[in-house]
């Protein structure tokens, strides 16, 4: 989303306008009107600033004499940048003016023009539609996603995705590709306007959701996630994988960890729906993969997670971009709660990580759970360095359905 | 004779405690020639076979088999389908896999899901099946057709047996989660023929997990087939070669040939890459490098699809290698081989699965005999003592300091409460300090309802708790005090019959039938308090009795019950000499006799009501099994202490010795026996187990003080027969009654006599008349009634 702030200078005269946007109170255009041959304006990208997301702004000129010197400061400290396109990352929530002066080349007596516009950069918690939702951008897990509530009744204890395992096969022999890729603090910053909040573009199913777009430095992935919530209690965990890479035929496997606060957490249970037409309580940590089997009494559902009483009921979706490869299906890994349990942060590992290392025969139905998602799909049409990207991207998510918390 | 009774069925209860075989009833009849008795006890737990699989022999769907498929090419076509013939009947299931892309392996299992049944693992677990392969084109260990049974365990570790019928390659290595068995006639194309026990191939292949196995989670049919690479080569494109290399080189000119014939012809074949055509006529040449990108996957060059010359042979388009691209724009990255697809083909037909019912303990190592925790899961805070030990030689130590330790067991099979089934569990606290509501040792079961929502439930017995208080219920949760509760070091013993403790989630507007899934037992204690309870001897047990009736001097009879057989279709073996008098379908109709079979199995009679038959009369509810034997109590005899012969007349207080001889229904004396006599008179019972040649005598016993009739009734009840056998006794008194009457007779008659004498003197002197003699009058002795009732 793209938002325009233009002026126009006539000396002596300076009428501003500013339209602000309703939705979070950001103040995003304004239109100055100059009299004089000089008229400038920029843009900021995206629409809504997160802090800590590298956000852009374009500067534009006309009238006067080219070329055009673009200045610009943005009110969180001294630092000037320079040129039509800049990026900044604001990193503490609040209010600031950005000022964009645009000085021509005029011989002598070169025009001059300021363009001003207050940003509103959204911090933690966001609070829309009956959500508090809390967020912190990690080194290595992304966007985490914690102690949120809905109506003020907490449900997520916790919510991240530890990193995606790439696993490559059918490789020439002798060479070994194995990456786990994290989504780190750095890969988020390398991301222009890739970090922002977006809304629902429908009014009869409103939602709003995070968005980052994780683009490293180094070639090899290329991730987006998104944490959506909506307005009834729903909410998604999705990310967009892109197509790059080395050329065999390989595996994405994102791996969330969720941790889920419903009623008594001490007896948390977890349930999966059986090729019976029942739901079957999980007693013990492990791997329960998609049976294919749904209860569309509820959403067509595949798992739940509740205290007996109260559920979210959880749909898995893998949409993979290349869909002649098999279809693996996704699974979960229920485990005993215990936060600190995550893969290390090690590219590439000796072997490819698993959290089934967290799988330890512990008893999983009424204590405290969480649960790792690990939706896997192949890919082999790939693009590599230099190349535009080709086709849609793959998508996985797991949608949490509310039911009676 | 109403209090008599009452007072009989009281003894006759107190004999159970010595007689663990029986538990009846007994009623005294009329004497004459109606049985003098009859009686009715609870034979031992019959283990009965259902067949559990629904829709064994496809004979018109498939459902409710479900279908899998993995990484299937055969587009738009059915890969599951019914086909005829079957395996001696009209139809079969028919797999057929094409393999998918370049992956480790294609399949397609036909699957049968038992989240909805209880089919234990237990001994006797029998699997039966009919398949045949009909197309195998593969060539590797991914290219078969198995069997295979998903096993679950008490830990949650699960397990699968694989019962492999064909085979392209030597079978995968067994692992400790999966079992390679090959079947007699493996890679035969004739119906191969499975009939295995299950629990012995498991003990067999899984000697670790198979002490925790529980339960059977589904059974599936299966075909593996994998496809091998193959290079995107077509020989149509060939290239000029212009010097004396055999490859192509990217000087040189590469031409599509349609008609492969290796001669360039200007009229017919074009040019994919031009360095300098050659002169009509010319050889053109082959590079196996040369591939194209099979963008329309069909295992030849179409026009517009790419052709690079893959430099490392890789099978991959490497930008990175600089592969030279011949024609069109490839993408990096690109496949370069295309998939042999390979077929795997197979029917499969009358597929039963027998899960033994009827005596099943679903709480592995209960006892903790094992000397470890095989069965269990959870287990840190526990340990496996010697002592105290409530029973054999170990139990479990749970210790928690400031924590709360549970050792677990899940019951994956999630049988059904009913009145058959019973909890059972001893406890020990050793120790207790803290006095908080987190300071407990308890046991709890983890049950669900049976609605739509699965809602959990939970049934809570606490052994002690710091504040002598239980937490109070909830809708979901019932607390119950042990008996002993809150005492320390002695062993609690909780023995539940868990249908009444279902009544309170009714109450709480829950949906039965209630199912155990869990068991649990707990260690609790607040931080800086430790609480140490040992436990043993934890059972759920469900069991099926049969009834056991033995008339006086009549056959016997038995009945057995196939409670809720799934499928109506089951089997069982009863003693051999046994032999059926009736079966009843669930309701209550008689079975014609065609449509059970018996045949003698190793001794026991082996009933089977096939399928067929739970098809005719297809109704839920139990079936009833009505079998008879020859009375087994064979003599009943009664001798007069000090006698040699026995007798059915005695006097009052004599001394005797009962004994009987139980014989089975072929005359071979009975050792074991249990045995008990009951004198009608004096409510006398004695007990025991008869000898080596079936004999159990009890001495010493004295007779009634009273004179009159009394019934000696003998019982002799085994694992596999009953009878029961009366005599009446003749209890005679030992004052001489008669003798004494016949002097006070004869006494009284001599008076008489002498005062008639007398009068008549009188009266003849009077009147000078003779008198003729008098006749000679004899009493009869009072009669005693004799029996031979043997």
């Amino acid at each position: 989303m793209t938002h325009v702030q233009t002026s126009h200078v006539r000396p002596a005269l300076l009428v501003a306008i500013i339209i602000s946007t309703a939705i979070f109170g950001i103040s995003n255009t304004t239109l100055v009107h100059a009299a004089g041959p000089l008229s400038g304006s920029f843009t900021s990208n995206p629409q809504f600033f997160l802090a800590g997301g590298n956000d852009s702004f374009t500067g534009t000129a006309s009238g006067g004499v080219s070329p055009y010197k673009f200045n610009w400061t943005f009110g969180d400290g001294p630092l000037v940048a320079n040129g039509s396109f800049v990026t900044h990352i604001f990193s503490v929530a609040g209010s600031y003016t950005v000022r964009l002066n645009i000085t021509d080349s005029t011989p002598v007596l070169p025009m001059k023009i300021s363009v001003t516009n207050t940003v509103t950069v959204h911090g933690s918690p966001l609070n829309i539609n009956g959500w508090t939702v809390n967020w912190n951008i990690t080194d290595y897990h992304g966007v985490e996603i914690y102690n949120s509530s809905y109506n003020g009744v907490l449900t997520i204890r916790d919510a991240l995705i530890n990193g995606v395992q790439v696993t490559y096969f059918q490789q020439p022999p002798g060479l070994s590709c194995i990456f786990f890729d994290d989504l780190g603090h750095d890969d988020l910053s390398a991301s222009i306007a890739g970090f922002t909040v977006q809304n629902s573009p429908d009014p009869l199913n409103p939602w709003f959701e995070i968005r980052a777009n994780f683009n490293p430095s180094l070639v090899g992935y290329n991730y987006t996630q998104f944490w959506r919530f909506y307005a009834n209690g729903a909410w998604d965990a999705t990310m967009y994988v892109g197509h790059i890479g080395c050329g065999w035929n390989h595996t994405y496997q994102p791996h969330f960890r969720i941790d889920l606060a419903i009623g008594n957490k001490n007896r948390d249970l977890m349930s999966q729906y059986t090729p019976s037409g029942v739901w079957q309580n999980l007693i013990w940590e492990g791997n329960y993969t998609d049976n294919g089997l749904r209860d569309i009494a509820h959403n067509s559902t595949q798992w739940r997670f509740g205290d007996g009483t109260g559920y979210y009921y959880m749909v898995p979706k893998v949409i993979p971009y290349a869909v002649d490869m098999p279809k693996i299906a996704p699974k979960i890994y229920l485990v005993h709660d215990r936060p600190g349990e995550l893969e290390p942060d090690i590219n590439p590992p000796a072997k490819p990580a698993d959290p089934i290392n967290f799988v330890n025969g512990e008893l999983a139905y009424r204590q405290s759970i969480a649960f790792w998602y690990l939706p896997t799909f192949g890919d082999h049409w790939l693009y590599s360095v230099g190349q535009t990207p080709f086709g849609y991207p793959s998508i996985v998510s797991l949608s949490f359905y509310p039911s009676k918390i | 004779m109403a209090s008599m009774n009452r007072t009989l069925h009281l003894l006759i209860i107190l004999s159970i405690v010595s007689l663990p075989l029986s538990l009846g009833h007994t009623i005294i009849g009329a004497a004459g020639t109606s049985p003098l008795a009859t009686y009715q006890a609870t034979g031992p737990p019959v283990q009965m076979y259902y067949q559990m699989i629904n829709n064994t022999s496809f004979e018109t769907i498939i459902q409710p088999w479900t279908l899998i498929t993995y990484n299937n090419y055969t587009l738009g076509v059915p890969v599951a389908s019914i086909t005829s013939p079957g395996y001696n009947d009209n139809s079969a299931v028919q797999l057929n896999l094409n393999s998918g892309n370049l992956t480790t392996d294609s399949h397609l299992n036909l699957v049968q899901d038992f989240s909805q049944r209880t089919v234990a693992f237990a001994s006797g677990l029998r699997l039966l099946a009919a398949s045949q392969v009909r197309v195998l084109t593969g060539t590797s260990t991914t290219d078969r057709v198995e069997i295979s049974l998903t096993l679950s365990s008490s830990n949650g570790d699960p397990a699968r047996i694989h019962y492999v019928i064909a085979s392209a390659a030597s079978l995968p290595a067994n692992s400790t989660r999966d079992a390679y068995i090959a079947l007699p006639g493996l890679g035969s194309n004739l119906w191969v023929l499975l009939d295995r026990n299950v629990a012995n191939d498991a003990a067999s292949t899984f000697p670790t997990l198979f002490g925790s196995l529980t339960t059977v989670r589904d059974v599936r049919l299966s075909v593996f087939s994998t496809s091998q690479p193959s290079p995107t080569y077509d020989p149509r494109i060939r290239y000029f070669e212009t010097g004396v290399d055999p490859y192509w080189n990217t000087t040189e000119t590469v031409i599509f040939d349609p008609d492969a014939d290796g001669v360039y012809d200007p009229a017919t074949d074009w040019t994919l890459y031009n360095q300098g055509l050659p002169a009509s006529g010319q050889t053109l040449s082959n590079d196996v490098r040369i591939k194209y990108v099979d963008t329309t996957p069909n295992g030849h060059w179409d026009p517009g699809e790419p052709i690079v010359y893959d430099l490392k042979n890789e099978g991959v388009y490497d930008i990175a290698n600089n592969d030279p691209v011949i024609n069109g724009t490839a993408v990096a990255g690109s496949l370069l081989q295309y998939p042999i697809r390979q077929q795997t083909n197979a029917l499969f037909d009358q597929v039963e699965l027998y899960s033994p019912t009827g005596n099943i303990d679903w709480a592995r190592n209960g006892g903790f005999e094992t000397g470890d925790f095989t069965g269990w899961g959870n287990t840190a805070g526990f340990k496996v003592v010697s002592a105290p030990a409530r029973s054999g030689s170990y139990s479990a130590n749970g210790t928690a300091a400031g924590t709360t330790v549970a050792l677990a067991q899940s019951i994956d099979g999630r049988p059904a409460i009913d009145s058959s089934v019973t909890l059972q569990a001893s406890a020990q606290t050793e120790k207790m300090t803290g006095a908080s509501s987190s300071d407990k040792a308890d046991l709890w079961l983890g049950l669900v309802d049976s609605s739509a929502q699965a809602t959990p439930l939970s049934i809570y017995y606490y052994f002690k708790t710091g504040p002598g208080t239980i937490p109070s219920n909830k809708t979901d949760t019932v607390n119950h005090k042990a008996p002993g509760f809150g005492t320390l070091n002695k062993w609690l013993n909780l023995t539940q019959n868990l249908l009444p403790e279902t009544q309170y989630f009714d109450a709480t507007g829950h949906t039965g039938p209630y199912r155990i899934e869990t068991l649990v037992i707990e260690v609790s204690s607040q931080t800086t308090s430790t609480t140490i309870t040992n436990f043993d001897e934890l059972s759920v047990l469900a069991a099926s009795h049969a009834s056991y009736y033995a008339i006086d001097r009549l056959n016997s009879t038995y009945l057995y019950n196939a409670n809720k057989a799934p499928q109506g279709t089951f089997y069982f073996k009863i003693p051999g000499q046994q032999s059926v008098l009736n079966i009843t379908s669930p309701t209550g109709t008689p079975l014609q006799t065609s449509d059970y079979s018996t045949q003698k199995v190793e001794g026991s009679l082996q009933i089977t009501v096939p399928t067929t038959t739970g098809v005719k009369y297809a109704s839920p509810g139990d079936w009833r099994i009505y079998t008879t034997s020859k009375n087994v109590l064979a003599n009943l005899l009664v001798t007069a202490a000090g006698s040699a012969s026995s007798s059915s007349s005695f006097n009052t207080g004599d001394l005797a010795i009962l004994a009987s001889q139980s014989k089975d229904p072929l005359g071979i004396p009975m050792a074991g026996s249990n045995v008990t006599f009951l004198l009608s008179q004096g409510n006398t019972i004695y007990t025991g187990r008869t000898d080596g040649q079936g004999w159990f005598n009890q001495t010493g016993v004295t007779l009634p003080a009273s004179s009159g009739t009394v019934t000696l009734e003998a019982i002799s009840v085994s694992s596999s027969y009953i009878g029961l056998r009366t005599v009446q006794l003749a209890i005679n008194s030992t004052i001489p009654w008669a003798l004494i009457a016949y002097i006070s007779i004869a006494a009284v008659t001599g008076i008489l006599f002498g005062l008639l004498f007398f009068v008549r003197r009188r009266r003849a002197r009077k009147s000078s008349a003779s008198t003729p003699p008098s006749s000679n009058m004899k009493g009869i002795p009072a009669s005693t009634t004799r029996s031979q009732n043997k």
